[in-house]
């Protein structure tokens, strides 16, 4: 019998038009904005690869120096972008561009082009996840808010009624045809943008579109749950809209946004001059059990003379400040990794905080599974930057060590006697996207969310299947 | 019957419509949280200025009280106090603020996003990894509340077209306004114009009243900027009640017509700006900020291989500032051979660094030119403004701070260059960018003909087309106005549609 009405269905929201003006809508609307993203996606690329290889030409070509102020000069690491990334640009605009990457310090990434955006991108941005994320739940309330309404309104639901169909069959079989006829609608946009994404020269991983294919097909089921079991709960066609665009309303502006501020408000993070503040501190008085600076660098200082049989720095066969820089470095890069692992987990803190409000929203673990997917996550962004202070403490203590055995004793830091050889032996820094898996385990309870949302949504139809009335 | 009684039937018909009743009551709820949430972090903005005023007072006292009494005069004494100095030279003393006006609570999220704290120091900035300001996690930023006129320009459209739009469709299908129409005697036309001056009145008061109660909360909030507000809103309201209205007469069904003014809110909220932005951009490129980073480093490297013959240049052109003898050790040594290499550097990038600001306020100005075609953003540019924090006045500050760092410098420089190091005296002349310079920023026309005069030709078309546009003040509201006469007379136009039953 769902067969039939989902048959039914689908007739009539061909014959009523909407399906096709909509559809013909969004197919424009998503390719335009696909294109424009996917463009603009592949010449960033473009761009970060040409300034990646200038910046590495440059690095190599220093000429001859204090190796110490060479590997000062810094490198710089560029995360790559995923194709999903022209998609959904996550926090791409609020992290910088560019990490730059020098010895003593970790900092952190520079240049977000949230900073240098027009007034009009604070209302949002015009991106394919905007479409598929905010538009098409509307669409979905568009083509579906008077489904039983429109029944009740002509009558035709107690003709239904006296025929011997069960509320709860009507609702499934129209609820699966609104699904599919959402999915006919947004197919050819879906084709489109893949071929643009294919055009711009992105290569698509499969298991990560399989997974977000996946996510978009619950979302919107949800979505379609909620609106044809409202509009069986309502008198009117009117009183329905009306209703369905404001849950449309609070699921992707209002809740969304109240979680992100409840996460700030209740797990507050530190300003950059107080984290900075903190990692001096703890540099100079220690961590708990190590002493402060000074104490430590005397030790140090002891040992090593010890060690070499001498008496006097100026008498060491290395390099004496090499050696105490890879020595000051190596506990420094274990006070920045001690605070800069606290920042992200609080940054997770705050997530799932967030991941709470997904409770109120289906968009919340949404967005959650998108950005991951799409590479563009807090997850994937950490995973980076982690690659990169591995990379720094690599190149860094490398250099330090060369100038360890180029050298004896004390050397002036206005000496030069590294060259480009050094610098070229330094491997570039390479790094690779995570696999799918790691995407699909970071947003684990966004999936997770998303599914329950499924099952409160199909409960929900057949509640509403249960008491339907003509 | 009187237009007065008009109004008090549609008032009594308005407030008896649980729809409207819930619509506005939700508006209310939503819009006031956001505007006690944006008076709270203001008043926390200001303490946080204060709680950094304060410390910056204590740091200066105790580099003054570390300072020596006097200049230095022996080579132990001076590479002391050249560290000293150097130390000072690109330490907190050099804090930058962009003044908040009294309209914070309309940019504060702006004044977080943008770097309105810029550290000056005797190096290069531009070079400087240090994060100052707020940390934020990206995925609050993107997620989180857009601030209290962005919620405005999200929600009061929604409410009023919740009201007004399908307001006669509805009438009509309830077969209300067929009584209408049969009882009228004062022209539907007034009716009409009634009801919708109802849903204004009823809209323009919540987020007015919502509006009062953020900047009551902000200590340093200012009664002028909260009349231009509301008189901006006031014409926002207006427009989009208007809006309503015309689609209310359009001859579809009542659900027609709430879908066309979604469809018309999506439009001017979010369409017509990405495609301004687009515009915008096309105009006036934004440079690339990672191709800034290729430029940053030749330069880096350049002086770098020039650092000797740099030194020798800088003493050349200051001959007074030779080391006097007996205090310079037998070779120049960190940070002497440092400086020169910083302030040419610093000389070189800064204007590649000011293409930034140089694009950001042109591009506003180009999204300015055609607001009139989205009065949301013409209303956001609006708050922009009053807060202080659009790309003109932000682009001011910038050069107040090049300002201040030129005077910074030309304090610190000679100190560390000579070997005398900075005594504790000489310490009550170090510039102050609170006291020097942030009045400026907020200078009138005259200030900018005298930076005219100063400016390349080629900077000066970029750097003054924003200040020439902040002088029409009240061009955003004469866009917003226009809009407004445009949809009144559309509506003149249609009422026609009023008379079928």
């Amino acid at each position: 019998m769902i067969g039939f009405v989902v048959q039914k269905e689908m007739r009539a929201l061909w014959r009523d038009g909407r399906l096709l003006v909509l559809a013909l809508s969004l197919c424009c609307l998503f390719a335009g904005v696909m294109a424009a993203s996917a463009a603009a996606t592949a010449n960033a690329q473009s761009e970060r690869d040409q300034v990646g290889a200038t910046a590495r030409a440059q690095w190599e070509r220093q000429g001859v120096k204090h190796p110490h102020r060479a590997a000062h000069f810094g490198i710089y690491a560029f995360k790559p972008e995923l194709a999903l990334a022209a998609v959904d640009p996550g926090i791409g605009d609020q992290v910088g561009q560019s990490l730059w990457l020098e010895p003593h310090k970790r900092n952190m990434t520079r240049n977000r082009p949230a900073a240098d955006a027009p007034p009009s991108a604070r209302l949002g941005d015009t991106v394919p996840a905007f479409v598929l994320l905010v538009l098409v739940p509307l669409l979905i309330i568009g083509l579906g808010h008077n489904a039983i309404t429109q029944e009740r309104e002509s009558g035709t639901l107690r003709m239904l009624n006296a025929a011997g169909l069960r509320g709860g069959t009507l609702l499934f079989g129209k609820w699966i045809a609104l699904v599919l006829a959402v999915g006919i609608a947004l197919l050819p946009a879906l084709v489109v943008g893949a071929w643009l994404l294919a055009g711009a020269g992105h290569v698509v991983s499969a298991p990560r579109l399989a997974f977000y294919g996946l996510g978009l097909v619950v979302y919107y089921a949800v979505f379609a749950a909620l609106t044809v079991a409202l509009s069986a709960r309502l008198r009117s066609s009117r009183g329905a809209l009306m209703l369905l665009l404001s849950l449309w309303i609070a699921a992707v502006w209002i809740v969304p946004r109240l979680g992100a501020a409840a996460a700030g408000a209740l797990l507050p993070v530190p300003t950059g001059e107080a984290f900075a503040a903190a990692v001096a501190t703890d540099i100079q008085r220690g961590l708990p059990g190590d002493g402060d600076a000074a104490s430590r660098s005397a030790a140090f200082e002891a040992r090593l003379l010890a060690e070499n049989g001498v008496t006097r720095p100026e008498d060491l066969p290395i390099g004496a400040n090499a050696a105490r820089r890879i020595f000051r470095d190596a506990y420094a890069t274990r006070v920045y990794a001690l605070h800069f692992g606290r920042l992200w987990d609080r940054y997770a803190d705050q997530q799932n905080v967030l991941r709470v409000a997904g409770l109120l929203s289906p968009v919340v673990p949404m967005r959650g599974l998108s950005a991951s997917l799409a590479g563009t996550d807090l997850a994937h962004q950490r995973r980076f930057e982690e690659a990169a202070e591995t990379y720094r403490q690599y190149f860094t203590v490398l250099i330090d060590e060369w100038d360890l055995q180029a050298r004896r004793g004390v050397v002036a830091a206005d000496d030069k006697y590294a060259n480009d050889a050094q610098y070229q032996a330094v491997a570039p820094f390479e790094y690779r996207a995570p696999p799918a898996a790691f995407a699909v385990v970071t947003a684990a309870p966004d999936l997770l969310l998303l599914f329950a949302w499924l099952a409160a949504a199909g409960c929900l139809v057949r509640w509403a299947g249960r008491g339907l009335r003509p | 019957m009187s237009v007065l009684s008009i109004l008090r039937i549609e008032a009594a018909r308005f407030a008896a419509h649980p729809v409207y009743r819930r619509v506005v009551l939700a508006f209310s709820l939503l819009l006031l949280a956001s505007a006690v949430w944006s008076g709270i972090e203001a008043r926390g903005y200001r303490a946080e200025v204060a709680v950094r005023h304060a410390h910056w007072e204590q740091a200066f006292d105790k580099a003054k009280a570390a300072a020596p009494e006097r200049p230095a005069a022996s080579t132990a004494e001076a590479s002391r106090a050249v560290s000293a100095a150097y130390a000072l030279g690109r330490g907190d003393l050099a804090a930058t603020r962009l003044p908040a006006t009294g309209a914070l609570v309309l940019g504060l999220q702006q004044y977080q996003a943008l770097p309105t704290a810029v550290l000056a120091t005797v190096d290069s900035r531009h070079t400087d990894g240090r994060v100052t300001g707020p940390l934020g996690n990206p995925l609050l930023a993107e997620t989180g509340l857009p601030g209290f006129p962005a919620i405005v320009v999200l929600l009061v459209p929604l409410a009023a077209l919740a009201l007004s739009a399908g307001m006669v469709q509805e009438d009509r299908e309830r077969g209300v306004w067929r009584l209408v129409c049969a009882q009228c005697n004062v022209g539907l036309g007034t009716v009409f114009s009634a009801a919708l001056a109802i849903r204004w009145a009823v809209v323009f008061a919540v987020a007015a009243l919502c509006s009062a109660c953020a900047f009551a909360l902000d200590p340093g909030a200012a009664i002028a900027p909260l009349g231009a507000w509301l008189l901006g809103l006031a014409l926002f309201t207006a427009f989009w009640v208007l809006a309503g209205g015309l689609l209310s007469l359009l001859p579809v069904s009542a659900g027609a017509a709430l879908t066309a003014a979604l469809g018309l809110w999506l439009a001017l909220t979010f369409a017509v700006p990405a495609a301004l932005a687009w515009r915008a951009e096309r105009a006036a490129p934004m440079p690339s900020r990672l191709a800034a980073i290729v430029e940053l480093r030749a330069v880096q490297q350049d002086t770098e291989e020039r650092d000797t013959e740099l030194l020798h240049a800088w003493y050349d052109r200051h001959p007074d500032d030779r080391p006097a003898p007996g205090l310079a050790p037998s070779r120049p040594a960190f940070p002497v051979t440092f400086v020169p290499r910083y302030e040419n550097l610093d000389a070189r990038m800064r204007p590649l660094m000011r293409r930034f600001d140089h694009a950001r306020a042109a591009q506003a100005a180009s999204i300015e030119e055609a607001a009139w075609l989205s009065p949301s953003l013409a209303l956001m540019l609006w708050a922009d403004r009053l807060a202080g924090i659009d790309a003109a006045r932000y682009s001011r500050y910038i050069d107040a701070v090049d300002r201040f760092e030129d005077r910074w410098r030309a304090f610190f420089v000679p100190r560390i260059m000579s070997y005398r190091g900075v005594s504790a005296a000489e310490l009550s002349q170090l510039p102050v960018f609170a006291r020097d310079e942030s009045a400026r920023i907020d200078a009138n026309d005259r200030d900018a003909n005298d930076r005219d005069a100063m400016t390349e030709p080629s900077d000066r078309s970029a750097t003054n087309e924003p200040n020439a546009r902040s002088d029409a003040t009240g061009s955003v509201l004469r866009w917003l106005l226009a809009a407004c006469a445009l949809m009144a007379l559309l509506a003149v136009a249609g009422r026609k549609a009023l008379v079928r039953p």
